[in-house]
């Protein structure tokens, strides 16, 4: 075989790199500089774990894409890629065909569905309540139940977390858990939180907060207690089985004209590789398991 | 007992001019004899890791092999009938009866009492025809190979799934996990002799250094290791916590691994006790690629990725503004066991980063991506860990993964149009070639430089493919 040993000669192949380079892309051009090579991520916070933790292990193999991921709120993750600020929106349900009332649909985008995330009502671990009934959650978040004494607690006023108009998380809860009812946003025990990452610090730190969030930010170390719903534990073994009926599936929401790049970052989220990976210990479930 | 040839040490032709003694003398040569060379060559070929010497003819352009020594490697009965002046080729497997039957006087070929279209050669009362088609009609697997004129067949079926990940463990035999239609599981596979030795019903395993064991979480948080011997799974319930990034300690008697929904802590599990250990908990978010740098003291090497951030109307709760102007990977290191040891920012380039590799000199290589530049290549580049210096190796060559062996040796993985040359990086910063395939390696795996393993093919499509001193054979369909 041909001898194609190289000499490694640091004084001769060696060049420092520059270090303190400026990055180019400042929030001014994000939307204008969106090229064929670049991914933006934006929209839900509850699928920002997985996003977050899909682009790092896609840029192994897709070195020359750039890719940056951010979170705010499901309705935001459409509306960023219909302004072209974004070229992937995360969503919780499909924004793209279901109707839900007081929000767009965006039936000219392209929705491909990437996990199937639980999700469960929390109360601080110091909370000695552990199940609520259907009928006990509509009551709360509509104004009707404000003591925890009402639902066998101790005689203190219940806070109510939720989360703003336009958040998957929210859109979710209503529907599986609340059973169609409309969270009744105002009240002096009502606020309103932005993200999933703050509902998680807002609950945790009130021992009679109540809140509600997507199984993958309830850790031990989280300070959250999953109330079970109906008697029935708020696990991905129940989701799987399906017992526990609190979930939805997320979505990555594109223009139908998709960049390859693009693409590829969304057929990766749906691989097996990272479906039955990163996904699973992330705790959400592979879209593949609910069928 | 037979003394045993490993196939796959050598790949070479016995030419012959002597025409091989048959069984068959006695039949009617009266059947149409096709137009071959005179010359019978004998061929090494493969079955289930054994060597067997084959008689073989050129036909045109193709090489035919003898139908006798053929069925007898494969194990495959075969019943002259001087009265019908025919053949049988008989092999039941289970319920499975196949048959083929051939007429030498007739020249034609039966499959189970059906016409068949097998181009059959008889020549001196030999019959002959390509080895791949034969021992396909009875099950076996021809495994296809890189410029590599050996045939390897396995006599079972070889794994059909989107193998994605590969590790090598105990005994040279490898890990593989597979997504077929049917079942997500992983096998236990000997590329010697292409068998599967177990599977199991487990997924995202990653093996100890010493290929003994195996480590994965499972869908509750929970750490799980399976003893690949005896394949017993002890569970650690204590923390359940997700974790992401497992990797084990050098002498493989702990795990290390990224804490939390954050990526936030670096904790560690000793197997002994059974006892979790939080080593840093900085606070800093999004920690991925954790790299042991020493163990003595302990440091660890790893990427922080920063996110873009949103700015939502609160009124609307639209996005206004999307700033990734801070986004991006960069590289720290931390020695945690020092109590009062904080994080050292290692780069802080607006690069993609990936693969970080501690070579055994403490240097930190990894690959550099410009992504600004469509056309700009991916750079190796090595990094001083105590004055932050980098530089550039072997610059204008198009790197794209780099790898350790279970030996310690550095593999990098060079693109070229054709294909993927891997090379060692040696301790006097040489470049050895090691092999070349016309593929493009996803991942790859090592015990050393001559027993490698990698994986290829687009996501959700992946294969596996074996490498026994640069000979690359496809084990997985």
């Amino acid at each position: 075989m041909k001898k194609m040993t190289k000499k490694l000669s640091i004084a001769v192949l060696t060049t420092a790199l520059a270090f303190g380079v400026s990055n180019t892309f400042t929030k001014d051009n994000v939307g204008a500089a969106i090229d064929k090579n670049r991914i933006v991520i934006a929209g839900s916070t509850a699928l920002l774990p997985l996003t977050n933790q899909a682009s790092k292990e896609f840029k192994k193999s897709n070195p020359k894409i750039k890719i940056s991921v951010s979170g705010s709120s499901s309705i935001a993750g459409p509306q960023a890629v219909k302004k072209g600020s974004a070229t992937i929106g995360a969503a919780d349900w499909d924004a793209t065909s279901e109707k839900v009332t007081g929000l767009p649909t965006f039936s000219d985008l392209k929705a491909y569905k990437i996990a199937v995330i639980p999700f469960a009502a929390v109360v601080s671990k110091n909370n000695p309540v552990n199940d609520l009934s259907t009928s006990e959650l509509q009551d709360i978040y509509t104004g009707k139940i404000t003591n925890w004494k009402q639902v066998g607690g101790p005689d203190k006023k219940i806070n109510v977390y939720t989360r703003s108009i336009g958040s998957g998380t929210r859109v979710n809860f209503e529907k599986k858990a609340l059973k169609g009812e409309d969270i009744k946003d105002s009240g002096s025990n009502v606020e309103k939180v932005s993200s999933s990452g703050l509902m998680k610090s807002k609950v945790a730190g009130d021992d009679y907060g109540i809140g509600y969030i997507d199984l993958a930010y309830i850790t031990p170390s989280s300070g959250l207690k999953a109330l079970s719903y109906n008697g029935v534990k708020a696990t991905v073994e129940n989701v799987k089985a399906k017992k526990y009926p609190v979930w939805g599936y997320g979505y990555l929401i594109t223009k139908s004209n998709v960049s390859e790049a693009n693409m590829k970052f969304i057929k990766f989220m749906q691989s097996s590789k990272f479906q039955n990976k990163s996904l699973k210990s992330l705790k959400f479930i592979p879209v593949s398991e609910m069928k | 007992m037979k003394k045993v040839i490993p196939a796959l040490v050598v790949a070479s032709s016995i030419i012959t001019s002597q025409v091989i003694p048959t069984l068959h003398d006695s039949v009617s040569a009266a059947s149409k004899v096709s137009s071959v060379n005179d010359v019978t060559a004998k061929k090494q070929i493969s079955v289930d890791g054994l060597l067997k010497n084959i008689a073989t003819i050129k036909h045109g352009s193709k090489v035919l092999y003898s139908l006798k020594d053929l069925s007898a490697a494969l194990k495959i009965t075969s019943n002259l009938n001087k009265k019908t002046n025919s053949i049988e080729y008989k092999l039941v497997s289970g319920k499975t009866k196949t048959s083929l039957q051939f007429n030498f006087k007739t020249n034609s070929t039966l499959l189970n009492n059906k016409k068949f279209n097998l181009s059959i050669v008889n020549h001196k009362g030999v019959p002959f025809a390509e080895a791949n088609v034969f021992a396909s009609v009875f099950g076996k697997d021809v495994v296809k190979t890189e410029k590599n004129s050996m045939l390897y067949i396995s006599s079972t079926k070889l794994i059909q799934a989107d193998t994605y990940e590969t590790q090598f463990i105990t005994g040279g035999k490898l890990l593989v996990t597979g997504d077929s239609e049917d079942t997500l599981q992983s096998y236990i596979l000997n590329p010697i002799t292409m068998k599967v030795e177990k599977t199991l019903p487990y997924q995202d395993l990653t093996v100890s250094n010493n290929g003994n064991n195996a480590v994965f979480v499972d869908d509750e948080g929970i750490i799980n290791t399976i003893d690949l011997k005896t394949f017993k799974v002890t569970k650690f319930e204590k923390n359940v916590e997700p974790k992401t990034g497992l990797i084990w300690s050098f002498d493989s008697k702990k795990i290390y691994f990224i804490e939390g929904d954050k990526n936030t802590t670096i904790s560690q599990l000793d197997l002994a006790s059974g006892e979790f250990k939080i080593l840093v908990a900085d606070k800093v978010e999004n920690k991925s690629d954790l790299v042991i740098a020493s163990e003595a003291p302990l440091k660890f090497v790893y990427s922080v990725t920063k996110t873009a951030t949103s700015t939502v109307d609160p009124e609307t709760g639209e996005t206004t503004v999307i700033d990734d102007s801070t986004a991006g990977q960069d590289l720290w290191s931390i020695d945690p066991s020092v109590a009062t040891a904080t994080a050292v920012q290692l780069t802080n380039t607006p690069d993609n980063k990936i693969y970080p590799t501690v070579l055994p000199s403490g240097f930190i290589s990894y690959l550099s991506q410009n992504t600004d530049d469509e056309n700009a290549l991916t750079k190796l580049l090595v990094l001083n860990p105590l004055n932050n210096q980098t530089m550039t190796l072997f610059n204008g060559k198009q790197f794209h993964l780099i790898k350790k062996t279970m030996d310690g040796k550095v593999l990098l993985v060079q693109s070229f149009s054709s294909g993927d040359q891997v090379f060692e990086l040696t301790e006097s910063g040489l470049l050895k070639p090691i092999f070349k395939t016309n593929k493009t390696i996803n991942t790859i795996t090592a015990t050393s430089t001559t027993k490698l393993a990698f994986t290829y093919g687009d996501d959700g499509e992946e294969k596996t493919a074996f490498v026994n001193n640069g000979n690359v054979l496809y084990i997985t369909k």
